[in-house]
């Protein structure tokens, strides 16, 4: 019996191993690719013959990428911050605290989220755009169409904290109100460390959602110099698929995912295990 | 009790000796949810009112829509007229193809690591590497492995035999395929940690007692694990139909226009284009508003299977 489940065991390894390696060729292939002259992109198997930094150098040479960088963490690590400070703020107000139509507020909150991206983008790229009725700023030049949505919250994030919060026996709270502590102060020395644990998954996939954001930037960034990275990849991709240089856009590539996969390697256990924790949880 | 405190303080009394404790805490109450609400209604409520009024409008892009003409409901006859239209929604439900395959796979898959082996946790991360990725980068690479001449796919075909491997990105029947294929592996990682959630909070309880009875792996697998994981796979349906729905990037970026013979593009990229390109925002509407109302169904069938689900 105790032979037979390690028999399985390994079986079942060895297939998920393999399944690993369907999992990871894309990625392994485009960073060999990278490294690759033009011309052998096809052949000579996986490995380059000859190592080449040239796409890289290539890439650097002609767009700005660095500047593309400094726009996507931009647009991906402060509003992703502010708003999950407003995010478990509200979150608090409506564990928390007693206020007339705290509930049907909060209905309405959760009911915005059923309504699609795509069936609000372009009367949001009017707004932005300084068209519509007394919203005369045209925004469309400057990134601030990628960063006023983030930071006043996300409806997931509070509905998700507003059940954790619920676990906070309000004794603390109340405990806390008698000895004088303001609002604020409960809100930053006693919520927020409870919090931050239990929101930081949500965080760090919403900052992983922000990095790789392409559909919102094409439409509200009209001046290159605020393009994110993704966007400057994809136009740089669409000049080369024509002489087809793939090495350049496997390189481009590259560079768009390595931090975001360093991200992931250092806290992956505890994405993953988070993930698995709230969805118990929801 | 409210009721007391509304008789006692009058507006005089409150200029005497400021608001009391409970209004206190009610003002805090609204000025820490100020932002998100004020955020709902520039960023959803506004626009989605704008979309719903432009709908009847033959609004121009670039035009103010507060000048736009009223034209009843001709932009949703001309889009249910519009053999684009269907063709769009048509792709994008064809898309969907990849939801129960991708689900059945990650069912196995989960199964396999939840087993209390070492190695399975490692497991579990690389098989979420490809949710954390870009969509941008990963559509550029399988642009090639999916090449008709020299992708690896059509390589791998070779070798084993067939000689006329498919045209997956040129052939009109194939190119879903690649964006199906692309779907399912992407998602993979995600539906596998839900399931293996799923799987840990079922109790034991209902193992030793399968066990007790003689049930086999098999047996135990279908009587116990899959109806217990009815909620969850409830839940990944839904949320895999409603962001299905929504598609847009990846056949944007591996297909040029339409695709060959109108055969990639969806119903987001036709109301983009319509917009955007052709300006026929009002047109454009009527799709977003129609995109809208499926989702929202969508979500209440959600909502109310699963509070069934909780009784």
């Amino acid at each position: 019996m105790k032979k037979k489940k390690r028999i399985v065991n390994i079986v079942i390894f060895i297939l998920l191993a393999l399944g690993s390696i369907l999992m990871l060729y894309p990625f392994v292939w485009m960073i060999f690719t990278s490294f690759k002259p033009k011309l052998h992109v096809y052949i000579g198997g996986l490995l380059p013959q000859v190592w080449t930094t040239e796409s890289y150098t290539q890439i650097w040479g002609e767009i700005d990428l660095l500047r593309g960088f400094l726009n996507t963490i931009l647009y991906s690590i402060p509003p992703v911050i502010i708003g999950s400070l407003v995010s478990v703020a509200a979150a608090y107000a409506f564990a928390k605290i007693n206020f007339k139509g705290r509930n049907a507020l909060f209905l309405i909150l959760l009911g915005s989220i059923m309504i699609p991206f795509p069936s609000i983008m372009v009367p949001q790229y009017v707004l932005f755009s300084g068209q519509f009725w007394i919203f005369k700023a045209n925004m469309l030049q400057s990134p601030w169409p990628l960063i006023l949505p983030k930071i006043t919250g996300n409806v997931m994030m509070i509905f998700f904290l507003r059940q954790y919060l619920y676990g906070v026996p309000d004794s603390l709270v109340e405990a806390a109100k008698i000895d004088g502590c303001s609002h604020l102060r409960i809100y930053w020395q006693m919520i927020l460390p409870i919090a931050v644990p239990a929101l930081s998954a949500h965080g760090v996939l919403w900052f992983i959602g922000a990095w790789n954001d392409y559909l919102a930037p094409t439409m509200f960034i009209k001046n290159p110099e605020w393009h994110p990275v993704t966007v400057m990849i994809a136009k740089f991709n669409e000049q080369y698929a024509i002489n087809n240089h793939v090495p350049r856009i496997m390189a481009g590539s590259v560079m768009l995912i390595v931090p975001v996969l360093i991200i992931y390697g250092l806290f992956q256990r505890w994405i993953i295990e988070s993930m698995m924790f709230s969805s118990v949880k929801e | 009790m409210q009721q007391a405190v509304r008789k006692k303080v009058t507006a005089p009394d409150l200029r005497q000796r400021g608001l009391n404790y409970r209004q206190k805490d009610a003002l805090w109450g609204y000025a820490l949810i100020a932002i998100p609400l004020i955020g709902m209604l520039f960023f959803v409520v506004i626009p989605f009112g704008m979309s719903v009024y432009s709908s009847f409008t033959s609004w121009p892009m670039g035009q103010p829509i507060e000048k736009a003409k009223m034209v009843g409901l001709k932009n949703y006859v001309d889009m249910f007229n519009n053999k684009l239209f269907w063709q769009s929604l048509g792709n994008t439900f064809f898309y969907m193809i990849g939801i129960p395959i991708g689900l059945a796979i990650s069912l196995i898959l989960a199964a396999a690591m939840n087993r209390g082996t070492r190695s399975e946790k490692v497991f579990r991360v690389i098989y979420y590497v490809p949710v954390i990725s870009s969509v941008v980068a990963i559509t550029f690479v399988f642009q090639q492995i999916f090449n008709a001449d020299v992708g690896i796919i059509n390589e791998g075909l070779r070798s084993i035999g067939i000689a006329d491997p498919p045209n997956w990105m040129s052939h009109a029947g194939y190119t879903k395929w690649v964006i199906i294929i692309l779907s399912v592996w992407k998602g993979l990682g995600s539906s596998i940690i839900l399931y293996i959630a799923g799987m840990q909070g079922i109790s034991r309880s209902y193992y030793e007692a399968a066990q007790v009875d003689g049930a086999n792996w098999w047996q135990t697998f279908t009587r116990i694990t899959l109806p217990l994981l009815m909620p969850v796979t409830f839940y990944l349906i839904v949320t895999s139909v409603i962001g299905g729905a929504q598609m847009y990037v990846e056949p944007r970026l591996m297909f040029t226009g339409n695709g060959p013979a109108n055969s990639t593009f969806t119903t987001v990229i036709h109301l983009y284009d319509r917009t955007f390109v052709n300006s026929k925002a009002g047109y454009g509407s009527a799709v977003a508003v129609f995109l809208a109302v499926i989702i929202f169904i969508l979500t209440l069938i959600q909502f109310k299977v699963n509070g069934k689900g909780d009784k």
